[in-house]
């Protein structure tokens, strides 16, 4: 207990024993990040995974399901735009508890809407192209047709939105730690410690502030990752 | 008279959206028309007169909003389930816009296989080699199998339609303007091969367009269409030598003629 919110090692406190210095408990700041990256990281990808088949899903069943079906799936993603994501959240987890694979699900409900909106948008540009129309005049049926031509056009653009999108979500996950309804102590995750280093920000700032620096920098990762993902295969597209 | 293909007071109507409350597009309007075995009918007219939407009406993907489409006596809006399947296979398209027509994601051998692969036509032995038989009759080596549609020149692509819509061996060819894309060469070298292809394998051509000259050099008999109906139907040569509806005339008469017209014309100018 003597290590106790001892600052990074570039400050005359510090010591190579614990680089990123402890928390306000003794615990090493490094090790619980990596620990807090593989818990956001999981919690992130699962709640992304889970948005993105649910929201492509119904992205394709109302740009090819014919104008009702449409109409009604649409009208569910305008209700899920207009209710404040965090309340949804909030209420989901209050309902729900606060366990991991809530967590996920949660996420995953606040985050569809955009994708099926998006992906529905494709598929009605897709829709019209002529390879569909001599796709159904050979025998082709919707299922073929969304299989086939549909999904493999849309997976480019795809990729590069759930790259993009990917910071937004581990972003959501954070503060729901951070706001003390996500992932329960004693487990790790970087929006947990930010939580726990809130009570310390003025004497020992590096316990809110090591984990904050690894949020950010993993996602300008995931932005520029992004980013050339998207130049390349608009290059592709374009040939 | 063995008509195989007959549409009978064909009418599509295009509803506005109800909230648009935007007048009824009448595209086809009270259309007649048959096909015999082994024809080539030449349907002609302007941008929106309806030909292409009569097209589709023949290709099962556009239902009238009237009348009746008979095809080989049957009427395809009935056909379910192994029929309709088989309607398909009797009835292909080639589109005017080649590139459009190509999934971007396919080889070339993965479209031209896509209606073997529909149909569950063969072994994936003898759907290869159906590909390249397919390739090698609309004149492209088996090795464009391979190859993705961008590559592809502008005639080369429409080669792969037109195998594509062929590979299944069908009766009929509607080809909804399929050399107005290209360039006057190629143009020529792809109704050499439509004409060759329909004397080698009996199709009856529905070949739609509004290019008088295409029409003229391959189509037996000629349709001429405008604002969604069909305003004059004889043998070719008959319509383009002595057109009797007042549409018609003024169509021909539209075609600019080579010098002798135009170099009086020109020396005015110039004097």
């Amino acid at each position: 207990m003597l290590a106790r919110s001892q600052p990074p090692v570039w400050f005359e406190a510090g010591s190579w024993d614990h680089p990123l210095g402890t928390d306000n408990l003794g615990r090493d700041l490094a090790s619980r990040s990596l620990y807090g990256i593989r818990t956001s990281f999981g919690i992130a990808s699962l709640g992304l995974i889970f948005s993105a088949v649910l929201g492509i899903a119904l992205g394709v069943i109302a740009g090819l399901g014919g104008p009702w079906v449409d109409r009604a799936i649409m009208t569910v993603v305008d209700v899920f735009i207009t209710l404040p994501n965090l309340l949804l959240l909030l209420c989901g987890i209050a309902l729900l508890g606060s366990e991991i694979w809530v967590l996920i699900v949660m996420i995953g409900l606040v985050r569809w809407e955009a994708y099926a909106r998006l992906v529905r948008g494709q598929v009605l540009t897709i829709r019209e192209q002529g390879y569909v129309e001599a796709s159904r005049a050979l025998g082709g049926g919707m299922v073929r047709v969304a299989l086939r031509h549909v999904l493999p056009n849309l997976a480019s653009p795809l990729v590069v939105i759930l790259t993009l999108s990917f910071p937004g979500v581990l972003l959501m996950e954070a503060g729901l730690s951070f706001l003390g309804v996500g992932v329960q102590p004693p487990t790790a995750s970087l929006g947990r410690m930010i939580g726990d280093g809130r009570d310390y920000l003025v004497n020992a700032w590096w316990i809110a502030g090591m984990p904050s620096i690894v949020i950010v920098m993993i996602t300008l990762l995931f932005q520029l990752i992004g980013d050339s993902l998207r130049d390349r295969i608009d290059v592709r597209a374009d040939g | 008279m063995n008509a195989l293909v007959e549409l009978r007071n064909v009418s599509v109507t295009f509803r506005s959206p109800w909230f648009a409350p935007a007048p009824e597009v009448h595209a086809v309007n009270d259309v007649t028309l048959t096909l015999r075995r082994g024809e080539r009918l030449g349907l002609v007219g302007e941008s929106g007169s309806g030909k292409s939407t009569l097209g589709r009406t023949l290709l099962r993907l556009i239902q009238p909003t009237t009348g009746r489409v008979r095809v080989g006596g049957q009427d395809p809006f009935q056909l379910r389930g192994a029929d309709l399947l088989a309607f398909r296979r009797r009835v292909q398209v080639v589109f005017q816009d080649n590139a459009a027509s190509l999934d971007p994601r396919m080889t070339v051998g993965e479209a031209i296989r896509e209606g073997l692969d529909i149909h569950r036509i063969g072994t994936p032995a003898q759907r290869r080699a159906r590909v390249e038989e397919m390739l090698d009759r609309v004149g492209l080596d088996p090795a464009y199998a391979q190859r993705y549609p961008h590559t592809l020149s502008g005639g080369q692509r429409q080669r792969v339609n037109i195998a594509r819509a062929l590979a299944l061996d069908p009766q009929i060819l509607v080809a909804d303007e399929p050399v107005s894309a290209l360039d006057v060469s190629i143009q020529a070298q792809i109704l050499e091969l439509l004409d060759r292809l329909h004397a080698d394998l009996h199709l009856t051509l529905l070949f739609i367009s509004h290019d008088l000259a295409v029409i003229r050099e391959l189509c037996d008999r000629v349709a001429v269409m405008y604002q969604g109906r069909v305003v004059e139907t004889g043998p070719t040569e008959q319509v383009f030598a002595a057109p009797t509806d007042d549409y018609t005339q003024l169509l021909l008469a539209s075609v600019p003629e080579p010098a002798p017209l135009a170099a009086p014309l020109v020396r005015a100018a110039t004097a």
